[in-house]
């Protein structure tokens, strides 16, 4: 039984974790203005491009503000995977290169509370950055996106959702990559495919059909489609409750899965002393 | 005067040896070059075909060109971004590593041991460029319509180009202090959009267009997708591209020169050879 002592440890924990994310981040400020503007600025080149190729197929200017919207909610809710799953698994390599990893994993603190509390900045972070492209969208752009009450509702829910997947990918992609010789090339391989398959910019209807069976695997491609037809009415991919169900399941399934497969990585690694090892 | 040459020569084939050996050790790097940009072109190819499917048939003259319009940048961006990184951190990892004023003291140069990289880091990301665009031919159905002459003028210009430009930013980055950072800004996500990489540069507002104009890659984009697939003018590639390349590299070698004097006597001076 979890006593209000270890929660009130546990919480300590999460919020000394935070605190020292922040206060490394502001110690280089440049880095921390550029991640931010980064997205916006990768945002910007996108929908640039669509404009582009909206020009070369003779796409009319409301149907070019349609494909934008559908480009800036997939970037939006794409934001979580992008940000958590890979200042994740960096804040574990750079432990490691540092040579804290072991030590801090000596703390009696869960390894769970520990992990999530790496992420807590990150997560922060992409609630700005989310910030920033809406805005960004509705100045640059006049990108709005409409809804009722209950479409709102259905949106910040697709948004917990993927965060939890986020989790799932991270704590895969961090036991990856802190127990492989080259962790960007491993975080590249694991995560950047998914961008291709989970219809970020653009509808799955569009892919071969062998890369639409692999696309339906991914619950993220179904928490992409239900985020984009709660804010701005897109059909879907299959039927909505069906797909609500299938990112309830993703959402509870993958941060397990994931946390499985880094306590083998982890205990693999420990036993051969491997860990705090550069 | 030929014993000399003919050490200079030496030394550089040494050094490419050196690098080669490096790299050859992390064959996964070596894929991922060539694996990179097809993922990176992969989302916008298909963003092509969204947009285009809703208007014509997909697989159209105008799409296809549209795909090898991005195809090309994205190569474009790759060979800068993997020559960059290469070249780029050469100086300081030698520092970090307290080999740099060994090597400093046979070559007597610093920009002798940066050449000598250059070799080797260009020679092999010019192999996966080859790799890269067979990949494209094959694997992605890109359209070339190769005018032999312009292509060869404009790689061979391209490659001093951006070697000269990693060389200036390799001593950039010797003395930067948020190196990462500066990595980012300037191999990023900045370049891709000023120097229309998927996206014609003209549709940027006239200040950035300037900007995007005062870049050699913007100019190394054009003038290679004329040559390797014959979007754009003839006439504006020879008048405006090459010419500018030319001035590029030519006021590159003569900072690169600066530079070098500079990195040096400040290094005699305050004896940080290998200060990390």
């Amino acid at each position: 039984m979890v006593n209000g002592n270890i929660i009130k440890t546990w919480t300590w924990a999460l919020l000394a974790i935070l605190r020292k994310d922040f206060l490394v981040s502001s110690k280089y400020p440049v880095s921390l203005l550029f991640s931010i503007f980064d997205t916006l600025i990768s945002f910007i080149t996108i929908i640039l491009t669509a404009r582009f190729i909206g020009l070369s197929s003779g796409t009319s200017p409301a149907a070019a503000r349609t494909f934008e919207s559908y480009i800036l909610s997939g970037i939006v809710i794409y934001q979580f995977l992008d940000t958590v799953a890979n200042g994740f698994a960096y804040s574990l390599i750079v432990e490691k290169n540092i040579g804290t990893i072991e030590r801090n994993f000596t703390a009696p603190l869960p390894r769970f509370i520990f992990l999530v509390g790496m992420t807590l900045y990150d997560l922060g972070l992409s609630f700005v950055k989310i910030g920033i492209l809406i805005l960004g969208g509705k100045f640059l752009f006049g990108i709005t996106f409409f809804g009722s009450h209950a479409s709102c509702f259905l949106a910040f829910s697709m948004l917990f959702f993927m965060v939890l997947m986020s989790y799932g990918i991270g704590f895969w992609g961090a036991g990856t990559a802190v127990s492989s010789a080259d962790p960007a090339l491993s975080l590249f391989v694991l995560q950047k495919p998914l961008m291709v398959f989970c219809g970020v910019y653009y509808s799955i209807a569009v892919l071969p059909f062998l890369m639409q069976c692999v696309s339906l695997l991914f619950p993220i491609t179904y928490a992409v489609d239900m985020f984009r037809f709660s804010i701005s009415n897109h059909s879907t991919i299959i039927l909505p409750q069906l797909e609500l169900m299938i990112v309830v399941f993703g959402a509870i399934f993958m941060p397990i899965c994931g946390y499985i497969r880094f306590k083998q990585l982890e205990q693999k690694y420990l036993h051969e002393g491997k860990l705090g090892q550069f | 005067m030929n014993l000399k040459i003919d050490t200079r020569f030496v030394h550089l084939g040494a050094i490419a040896n050196r690098v080669l050996i490096e790299k050859l050790r992390y064959p996964a790097g070596f894929c991922l070059g060539i694996l990179a940009p097809i993922i990176i072109y992969l989302p916008f190819s298909f963003l092509a075909r969204f947009i285009f499917s809703s208007q014509i048939s997909p697989g159209s003259p105008n799409e296809l060109m549209l795909r090898s319009y991005i195809f090309i940048g994205i190569l474009v961006l790759s060979f800068f971004g993997n020559i960059m990184n290469d070249i780029g951190f050469y100086l300081l990892n030698e520092r970090m590593h307290g080999t740099l004023l060994i090597n400093y003291s046979i070559l007597r140069s610093v920009n002798t041991l940066l050449r000598g990289v250059s070799i080797a880091v260009i020679g092999l990301q010019l192999l996966n460029s080859i790799l890269l665009l067979l990949a494209g031919y094959f694997l992605l159905g890109i359209v070339f319509k190769a005018d032999l002459l312009i292509l060869l003028t404009v790689s061979a210009i391209s490659v001093f180009c951006i070697g000269e430009m990693a060389v200036l930013y390799a001593y950039i980055i010797l003395f930067a202090n948020e190196r990462g950072t500066i990595h980012r800004i300037f191999t990023g996500t900045i370049v891709p959009l000023l120097c229309g990489i998927s996206f014609s540069a003209a549709l940027l507002p006239s200040p950035l267009s300037i900007v995007s104009f005062l870049i050699p890659i913007t100019h190394i984009a054009t003038a290679l997708r004329y040559a390797l697939t014959g979007i754009g003018e003839l006439s504006s590639v020879l008048k405006v591209n090459l010419p500018c390349l030319v001035c590029f590299v030519l006021l590159l070698f003569f900072v690169n020169q600066r530079f070098h004097d500079i990195v040096v006597t400040r290094f005699r001076t305050h004896g940080k050879w290998e200060h990390y």
